[in-house]
């Protein structure tokens, strides 16, 4: 006996089938699936927002001293190389900060090497244009400030090597830039801090980045996935609620039974009215008033008394169901038995129900003597797969199809001892 | 090398087109008789291993002919084999027929082929029980009201009771048609032995009913 996850018909050699349904889980959704209201997307925006935010607040703590640099120009020892670097950097904060803004994502890798290439060169050329005095602690020495910026804006970069390597670029252009300020230890200590505020900061920020930005891609992946079950149940739903209506219209056509067989008549009425509540989103309105284990089989069976039915509820008389299982069950076994009538060619039926000798758990049987399947070769139809293995696997409901050629088949319905069916 | 007689049959039932009908359907069995009333088979004596019986004999033109248990227990004191065929379906009337001494239940819906297989095997003295009445069987085992069953004889009724054939059951059960056949016959020899000798009443007790509830269809 072969236990099955899945839905796909494997079975056995001994012709017999236990289905597992709980596998049934949406497909994995892949990278390129579009997401409407996309939370990665969000999460981008908010850090580019972050990163241009960083180069205007930059700008802004530059520009008094830009002003008060520009003037003293003439009086440095290179005018050119400090104006062009104050404009390159001017330059290079509002252009990346443009376009972030505009493509409302950080810099891009390569953007981002320019970046750092640029503070590298800012920092180097500022041994020539920014007096020692000055480079730590005014804002007339911008290139820390500059290489603090930039450090924080590298959140595009996803290698966590090249990261590293531009980090570490800056932070060496910044020992190097700052090594003439250092005469004592009051001076070292100073440069250290300097340098710290560039290694922790800048990880900080990309660790943060990175962080908010796989946080939205999980909650899109886990919003995808939500859709694909809603969709996944809303198919089942529908299965569900036409899979027995249509056999029942199968039979009606085929049979010219709609005007002599009264029950015929009444399932397609329960039917009908199964499809017309789901298609109006209302819940199914209950068949019978039964929640009896015996009163749902021997009311099911009743309804198949064209079939030569054999019903042997005495054993399940002390089985209550809930109102759910109840109706979900007496389902699932028209749905068995729209089977037998359609495929079996019966010559006898058997429904019986049973309680387990503990009284724990029960046990429904539906046995025909018709001419059987190969479990192993054929694959569930809709009814077996939803109405019954799927939908009583809801209330731990385990489903085993046994059969054998030109003697029969036997579903055996289990409800094992202990379980609790809220 | 011995062969084994061909079962000898004797049909009782008050329609005269079942009677005419039966034997032509099933030309394979050898039927030496038939007859409208269990009196006209009494007094002729047939030379019949089985005798199939209709439940319902009275009629307008036979109104005090015997019928029911009565003739079932007429029949068997008659050192006969009895094997129901009936459109009855009250399972407590069929049950009742065992307690009288028929070996057998079959039901007139049943198909040609399967009433011959019925048939033979009551000659063969297998009883013939539906999974009604085994049902019933499984009730009167489970409340302990039948004790003598030993687990292999309780595993074969209840897939009885679930309607599994030989077939079905020795590729479960790991155990060959014959020796599943042998504690069936045993099984049900039990169960007829305590549906005779059991009173009414505690068959009720046993079976939740009311009491009186069988006392109208129980062989007296």
């Amino acid at each position: 006996m072969t236990r099955l996850r899945g839905f796909v018909g494997v079975g056995h050699a001994s012709g017999a089938w236990i289905l597992d349904p709980c596998s049934a889980i949406p497909p994995p959704i892949s990278d390129n699936a579009q997401v409407p209201h996309s939370t990665r997307a969000a999460a981008v925006r908010l850090v580019a927002f972050f990163v241009a935010g960083m180069r205007l607040a930059t700008l802004a703590q530059m520009a008094p001293s830009l002003l008060a640099a520009m003037p003293a120009l003439p009086r440095v020892d290179h005018p050119w190389l400090t104006g062009a670097s104050w404009i390159l950097a001017t330059v290079m904060l509002v252009a990346v900060a443009a376009l972030t803004v505009v493509t409302r994502r950080p810099p891009a890798v390569p953007y981002a090497v320019l970046d750092v290439a640029v503070a590298v060169a800012l920092l180097v050329v500022g041994l020539w244009t920014v007096p020692v005095e000055l480079r730590t602690g005014t804002w007339v020495g911008f290139q820390l400030g500059y290489a603090l910026c930039v450090s924080c804006g590298l959140s595009a970069v996803r290698s966590r090597w090249l990261w590293m390597f531009l980090l570490a670029s800056l932070a060496i252009a910044e020992v190097v830039y700052i090594a003439p300020t250092v005469s004592d230890l009051t001076d070292l200590t100073l440069a250290v801090s300097t340098c710290l505020t560039l290694l922790v900061l800048g990880p900080l920020a990309w660790f943060g980045c990175q962080t908010i930005v796989r946080i939205g891609t999980e909650a899109d992946e886990a919003r995808r996935y939500a859709a694909a079950a809603a969709k996944a149940e809303e198919e089942r739903r529908a299965r569900l609620a036409i899979h027995n209506g249509t056999a029942m219209m199968r039979l009606l056509v085929e049979t010219d039974a709609a005007d002599g067989n009264g029950a015929l008549r009444s399932q397609a009425e329960v039917e009908l009215n199964r499809m017309r509540a789901y298609l109006s989103g209302q819940t199914p309105p209950p068949v019978g008033d039964a929640t009896n284990l015996a009163a749902v089989v021997t009311a099911v069976g009743a309804e198949f008394d064209d079939l030569p039915i054999t019903v042997v509820a005495d054993l399940a008389q002390d089985v209550s169901l809930t109102r759910d299982l109840a109706d979900d069950l007496a389902a699932a076994l028209r749905s068995l038995l729209l089977n037998v009538r359609q495929h079996a060619q019966a010559g006898r039926v058997v429904l019986h129900a049973a309680e387990d000798e503990d009284g724990a758990g029960w046990e429904v049987t539906l046995h025909d003597d018709g001419i059987g399947f190969d479990t192993a070769a054929t694959e569930l139809g809709v009814g077996l797969r939803e109405v019954v293995v799927e939908q009583l696997a809801r209330s731990s409901v385990e489903v085993r199809i046994s059969s054998i050629r030109d003697l029969g088949t036997t579903v055996t319905l289990t409800q094992a001892s202990g379980v609790e069916v809220s | 090398m011995t062969t084994t007689p061909e079962p000898r049959f004797s049909h009782v039932d008050d329609a005269t087109a079942m009677r005419a009908s039966l034997s032509l359907l099933l030309p394979a069995l050898t039927f030496v008789s038939s007859h409208g009333s269990v009196e006209d088979l009494l007094a002729s004596s047939p030379e019949a291993d089985v005798v199939i019986l209709d439940l319902h004999l009275a009629n307008t033109g036979q109104p005090d002919a015997s019928q029911g248990t009565a003739a079932i227990r007429r029949i068997v004191e008659a050192g006969y084999r009895v094997c129901i065929y009936s459109q009855e379906e009250r399972r407590f009337v069929l049950a009742a027929c065992l307690a009288a001494g028929a070996t057998g239940v079959v039901s007139k819906a049943a198909s040609l082929a399967e009433a011959e297989a019925a048939f033979r095997a009551v000659a063969a003295d297998e009883p013939v029980i539906p999974p009604g009445i085994t049902g019933l069987i499984e009730v009167l085992v489970r409340r302990r009201s039948i004790t003598v069953l030993s687990p292999r004889q309780r595993e074969v009724l209840a897939h009885r009771a679930r309607g599994l054939t030989y077939a079905e059951m020795s590729r479960t059960m790991y155990l060959s048609e014959s020796t599943l056949r042998g504690y069936w016959m045993e099984l049900a020899q039990l169960v007829s032995e305590y549906l005779r000798e059991t009173s009414p009443g505690d068959i009720e007790h046993a079976l939740g009913l009311r009491p009186g509830d069988l006392l109208d269809l129980w062989p007296g």
